[in-house]
């Protein structure tokens, strides 16, 4: 393993105060993100992501604990960690509002002294890729979201970030411009190295994207490993989707009937009793069957049962 | 210090570019320059000099005051309040460099432009068509010109306190709203502050509301020394205290979040 993390957590915790009382926002996690990686990180409204990304990216102090990014203490080290890392906040401008986009791109290459070659070809690379050329002239705040977030991430990036760490960056945009973002983000990892740590909601996102994925849950990190991996631990729960030829009662060994509606019968099966081979062919035996499909257990399925406590770690 | 530049160019691009807020902004202080000097005209009619002011003194600050306007209570006033409001004033804490500096390059591109497009040409206009008190020398203009933009700059420099209200509360407009009619009468918006009374012109000559409007006046109608000094002391005091309480509001930023 690689000896130098980009960035490294340890017994992070986050309190904050309230009306109510004390509120343990992050209550103690640890984690280690080596160069080049592309993280998730997932967890339901008020998991602590976001306060996480604060303490990472050095705007939240913490309570407690240990986080260094780029070997730096993100509070104390903000201005200087500011040159090497990136942050886009979905629902945040970072651009100026006023002013055409070329122009913000401008101001950006003279707050991070990229030289104006460098920045010329840079910014010619990400015109292509984000397709922002016919965006240039216009001011920030007439951009859609979609445009204004391909907007957000050039800018984002122009500085040639060792880190990015990015909250909700495709909420509220369409199909299509999803797709841009994703690709965007895809080749950014893999031509450029960029460490990339992605704050969603949408787990599309995550199975598109992340290498490895990190759920949080009231301020613990319930969650560290591949996709895969959770797919494979937690998702154990198969269904065959039969239409029969009559609508008659079904029974299979092995399967639970999980629903029915008209000749359609949803049969529940565990991957580690039966395969999908074994369970059709029963089914077959007994049966006159029309058409069948296998469903595979759906990322969304499995976290929203971890997040319900019905998977447990 | 190139980005700071490149700031302040981008602010001045960016106001210059409403042609018509600027033509709405100048039909405004024509209208109520107008006004005013029929109000001042009208006082002058039985007297010569008013609290040591005569009527080119009075028009003079007529029409400086129509001039720096929108530099003063500039359109964008609750700009920083908002931001900070919205959560968008982080993305100032991580970005490198001076967040201090940089509000004040952006904004002062933008009261510069102003100076440029409304200030001069209102000025110029009123000093051809009236008897107004104005430096003859081109190193009086200088003079006047410098003064003008430290009066920019003070104005950045307490909006900036104003707007940094909601640090700490989300309710910093009424807050405001509350002290507005002081302020607008202090720094010399309705009346010169010369027309006050002894003890409280006295209080006011001392405030930060001076170098707003009556140290410009000043500078144009004779006593450009003092009125400068005047601007300069306080610009250096806001200096240290916006820095101050950007520190103080940084740090609750970060300690409580935002």
């Amino acid at each position: 393993m690689n000896p130098h993390p980009v960035i490294e957590v340890e017994g992070l915790r986050k309190r904050f105060r309230t009306r109510r009382g004390p509120v343990e926002a992050v209550a103690g996690i640890d984690f280690r993100v080596q160069p080049g990686e592309f993280v998730g990180y997932a967890g339901p409204n008020g998991a602590g992501k976001s306060t996480t990304v604060k303490m990472m990216s050095g705007i939240l102090l913490p309570s407690a604990g240990r986080v260094e990014v780029c070997g730096m203490v993100p509070y104390r080290e903000r201005k200087r960690l500011a040159r090497r890392m990136g942050v886009v906040f979905g629902q945040r401008t970072q651009l100026w509002w006023d002013l055409p986009l070329e122009e913000s791109f401008e101001l950006v290459g003279h707050l991070y002294r990229i030289p104006p070659a460098e920045r010329a070809a840079r910014l010619a690379r990400l015109e292509e890729v984000l397709a922002l050329g016919p965006l240039l002239a216009v001011p920030v705040r007439s951009l859609s979201l979609g445009q204004r977030m391909r907007a957000e991430l050039a800018a984002a990036v122009l500085p040639a970030p060792e880190v990015l760490f990015l909250d909700e960056p495709t909420i509220g945009l369409d199909v299509e411009a999803k797709a841009a973002v994703r690709d965007f983000l895809r080749e950014l990892n893999r031509d450029q190295g960029t460490t990339v740590i992605l704050t969603t909601h949408d787990l599309d996102d995550i199975t598109r994207l992340c290498s490895r994925l990190m759920i949080i849950d009231h301020g613990r990190l319930i969650y560290d490993g591949t996709v895969e991996a959770l797919r494979t631990a937690y998702g154990t729960t198969r269904v065959l989707v039969v239409d029969l030829a009559e609508d008659e009662p079904v029974q299979v060994q092995g399967a639970v009937l999980a629903r029915a509606e008209g000749r359609r019968r949803w049969l529940e099966f565990a991957r580690d009793e039966v395969s999908a081979a074994e369970l059709i062919a029963r089914l077959l035996a007994g049966h006159e069957v029309a058409d069948l499909t296998l469903e595979e257990p759906d990322i969304e399925d499995i976290v929203r049962r971890i997040y319900r406590g019905e998977a447990p770690p | 210090m190139r980005a700071y530049l490149a700031l302040l160019r981008a602010g001045f691009q960016r106001q210059t570019s409403y042609r018509l807020a600027l033509a709405a902004g100048l039909l405004t202080n024509a209208f109520f320059g107008v006004v005013r000097t029929a109000v001042f005209y009208a006082l002058y009619r039985e007297r010569d000099q008013v609290a040591g002011l005569d009527v080119a003194d009075a028009l003079t600050y007529v029409w400086v005051l129509e001039g720096l306007f929108a530099v003063v209570w500039a359109p964008w006033f609750w700009e920083l309040a908002e931001a900070i409001r919205s959560g968008e004033f982080v993305a100032e804490l991580l970005r490198p460099g001076d967040p201090y500096l940089r509000l004040l390059a952006f904004d002062l591109g933008r009261t510069l432009s102003v100076l440029v497009t409304r200030t001069v040409p209102t000025l110029t206009v009123a000093a051809l068509l009236l008897p107004l008190r104005l430096p003859a020398t081109l190193g009086g203009l200088a003079l006047l010109g410098a003064s003008l933009v430290l009066a920019a700059v003070v104005s950045f420099q307490l909006r900036f306190l104003f707007g940094s209200a909601a640090f700490w509360t989300p309710d910093y407009r009424s807050l405001f709203m509350l002290v507005f009619p002081v302020l607008w009468l202090l720094s010399g918006f309705v009346v010169p502050v010369d027309f006050f009374p002894g003890p409280l012109r006295a209080l006011v000559d001392w405030s930060p509301l001076i170098p707003l409007l009556m140290a410009p006046v000043r500078v144009a109608t004779g006593a450009a020394g003092p009125a400068l000094a005047t601007q300069v002391a306080w610009v250096a005091l806001l200096w240290l205290g916006g820095r101050a309480v950007l520190a103080l509001a940084s740090r609750r930023l970060v300690v409580h979040g935002g």
